[in-house]
C-alpha cells in the first residue's frame, strides 16, 4: 500500500516538462492523414448537431456541390482551406517543435501554423483561416486551443458552416499502435446547438515529405486544387 | 537534368570561390556561441526594400529589364511571381516583409514567413542532392562558420524577380546568405550574395536586417483569396506563367460574379 502511494507521488511530483519530451519526441515528424468521410461526422458517426438555419446552408451547399457549382468552397481557387479542414485532407504535414513553438507546416499549398506553447493569450487584429492556437499538455495529450478563426471557410468539402465565433480545441496523443489522433472539439452557438466532437487518425510513412507545393501551378496543369481521397 | 545542374552549380562555385578570394572578410572564427548560434524566434525585416540599386547586369539581364521598364513606361501594371502568388526564396531575401518566424533543431533551420507565405528549409551539415527538381524556393543546406550561419541555397527554377524592376533570376541562380546575430540578441545582420551568370556579369552582395518581434503574432497573406478580374486588366507579365490562373469574373447582368479557373492552354 505505502508502495503504491510513493510512486503514485513520485509521478505526480514530476516536472511536467520533462514527461512530455519523451512523447513530443514522437509527435514531430511527417505524418499523413488517414481517409474521412467528405460530410465531417461527429465521434459518433452522426451529422453534427447544426441549427435550423445551419443545416440549411449545409443542404443548399451539398445540392450544389452534386450539381457540380463549388463556388463556396475557396480551396477550388487555391484559397486557404483554414483549420480545422486543412487536417482533413489528403495532404502529409510536418510538426516542427523549436523552444516554446510547435509547428503544424502543411503539404498543401505553403500553409502553415505556430502554435504557442509559451501559455501566451491570442490577440490578434482580425480572424484568419489558420486563428490563433495556443497549447498545453494534459498528461501525456498535447492540447491545442485555437480563437480568431475567420468564417469564410468550411468546416469541411461539402461546405459544413461556421461562424467566427466558433472555439477550436484539438487533443492530439498517441494511439498505443503508433498512430496520431485529433480530436476536434468545435464550440460554435451561433451554427450548432451543442459543443461536438470529430475525430481524425493519422500515421506515419517513412516516404512522405513536405514539398513546396503551389496550388495554381497545379490547376494551370489540369489537376485538381484539392485531391480527393482515394 | 543533374548532369546540367552539377555543371551550372560548378560554374556558380567557381564564381563564389573569386568572390570569396576578392571581397569577403574571413569569417568571425573564435568561440561558438550557443546563444549567437540559436536563431529561433520572431523577427521582423527592418527597412522597406523596393529597389536592388547598381546590379551587375549583363546583356541578357539588361534587356529583361528594359523590356519590363518599356510595359511599365507605356502605363501597364506589371506581374511578377510575387503578385502571381508563386513567390521565390530569393525574393524574400532581397524584399523581406512582415513577420519571419524561425524554427531551429539540431539539424535543420524552418523559416515561416508570413508574407508571401512560403517554408524555406535549412538543411544544416548536409549537401545538395545530386539531382534537384527546380523550385521556387530552392534548395538551402546550412553550417556554422564561427556564428555565423552560412547558407548555400541552388535548385531555383528561374521564376523570381529580384525587385520591382523584375530583375531577373535563372535556374543558375545559387545564393549565399550568412546570417550573424548580434551581441545582444536584438539583430540578425544578413548579407546576401547573389550569383547568377546567366543575367549578372559577376556576384553581388546585398545586407538585409532582421530585428527582434517576440511576442507578436504572424498573420496571414492568403494570396489566392480573391484575385479579381479588373486586378489583371492592362497587365504585363513577366512571365508568361504568371498569368492568373483563378480570378473573380463579373456577372451579366443580375448574375452574381464568380470565380473562374483556367488550364494551360485555354
Amino acid at each position: 500500500m505505502m508502495g503504491t502511494l510513493s510512486v503514485v507521488l513520485l509521478a505526480g511530483g514530476l516536472p511536467q516538462a520533462s514527461a512530455n519530451e519523451s512523447v513530443l519526441a514522437r509527435l514531430v515528424g511527417v505524418w499523413v492523414p488517414e481517409p474521412v468521410p467528405e460530410e465531417m461526422r461527429t465521434v459518433d458517426g452522426k451529422r453534427p448537431p447544426l441549427t435550423e438555419e445551419a443545416a440549411a446552408i449545409y443542404e443548399e451547399r451539398i445540392a450544389r456541390r452534386k450539381a457540380g457549382d463549388t463556388s463556396f468552397d475557396r480551396t477550388t481557387w487555391c484559397a486557404g482551406p483554414g483549420m480545422p479542414r486543412i487536417m482533413l485532407m489528403p495532404y502529409p504535414f510536418e510538426i516542427i517543435s523549436s523552444q516554446d513553438r510547435l509547428a503544424f507546416v502543411h503539404g498543401w499549398y505553403r500553409w502553415f501554423r505556430v502554435v504557442d506553447m509559451a501559455g501566451g493569450e491570442p490577440d490578434y487584429f482580425y480572424p484568419t483561416t489558420m486563428g490563433f492556437p495556443v497549447g498545453h499538455w494534459e498528461g501525456d495529450t498535447l492540447v491545442i486551443r485555437t480563437v480568431g478563426l475567420t468564417d469564410v471557410t468550411t468546416l469541411d468539402a461539402a461546405g459544413l458552416p461556421r461562424s467566427d465565433e466558433m472555439i477550436l480545441t484539438e487533443r492530439l496523443r498517441l494511439l498505443p499502435d503508433g498512430r496520431l489522433e485529433n480530436r476536434f472539439t468545435i464550440e460554435d452557438p451561433q451554427f450548432y446547438t451543442s459543443a461536438w466532437e470529430a475525430r481524425a487518425t493519422f500515421r506515419r510513412d517513412p516516404n512522405a515529405r513536405i514539398g513546396d507545393d503551389v496550388c495554381p501551378d497545379r490547376i494551370a496543369r489540369g489537376e485538381p486544387a484539392v485531391e480527393d481521397w482515394r | 537534368m543533374s548532369k546540367r545542374i552539377t555543371k551550372r552549380a560548378m560554374t556558380a562555385i567557381a564564381f563564389a570561390l573569386m568572390h570569396a578570394a576578392s571581397a569577403q572578410t574571413p569569417s568571425s572564427g573564435g568561440e561558438a556561441s550557443s546563444t549567437r548560434r540559436d536563431l529561433h524566434g520572431m523577427w521582423e525585416p527592418v527597412g522597406f526594400h523596393v529597389l536592388i540599386p547598381d546590379t551587375p547586369l549583363n546583356a541578357a539581364g539588361k534587356a529583361v529589364v528594359e523590356r519590363n521598364r518599356a510595359a511599365m513606361d507605356s502605363g501597364r501594371i506589371m506581374h511578377t511571381a510575387w503578385t502571381s502568388c508563386r513567390p521565390g526564396a530569393v525574393s524574400s531575401m532581397t524584399m523581406p516583409r512582415e513577420l519571419i518566424m524561425i524554427m531551429q533543431t539540431p539539424d535543420e533551420l524552418v523559416i515561416l514567413y508570413e508574407m508571401p507565405r512560403m517554408i524555406r528549409r535549412v538543411q544544416l551539415d548536409a549537401e545538395h542532392p545530386e539531382a534537384l527538381e527546380p523550385s521556387y524556393v530552392g534548395h538551402s543546406v546550412g553550417h556554422w562558420e564561427g556564428d555565423t550561419l552560412v547558407v548555400d541555397s541552388i535548385g531555383f527554377n528561374g521564376y523570381a524577380e529580384l525587385d520591382a524592376h523584375g530583375q531577373p533570376t535563372s535556374p543558375q541562380l545559387r545564393t549565399i546568405e550568412k546570417f550573424s546575430k548580434s551581441a545582444d540578441g536584438e539583430r540578425i545582420e544578413i548579407e546576401i550574395t547573389l550569383i547568377d551568370p546567366e543575367f549578372y556579369s559577376e556576384p553581388f552582395t546585398i545586407q538585409r536586417s532582421w530585428k527582434r518581434a517576440e511576442g507578436r503574432h504572424q498573420h496571414e497573406y492568403d494570396c489566392m483569396e480573391n484575385p479579381r478580374e479588373e486586378d489583371f486588366q492592362n497587365a504585363y507579365y513577366v512571365h508568361d506563367r504568371y498569368r492568373p490562373i483563378c480570378m473573380r469574373v463579373q456577372g451579366e447582368g443580375m448574375e452574381p460574379s464568380r470565380m473562374v479557373c483556367r488550364h494551360e492552354g485555354q
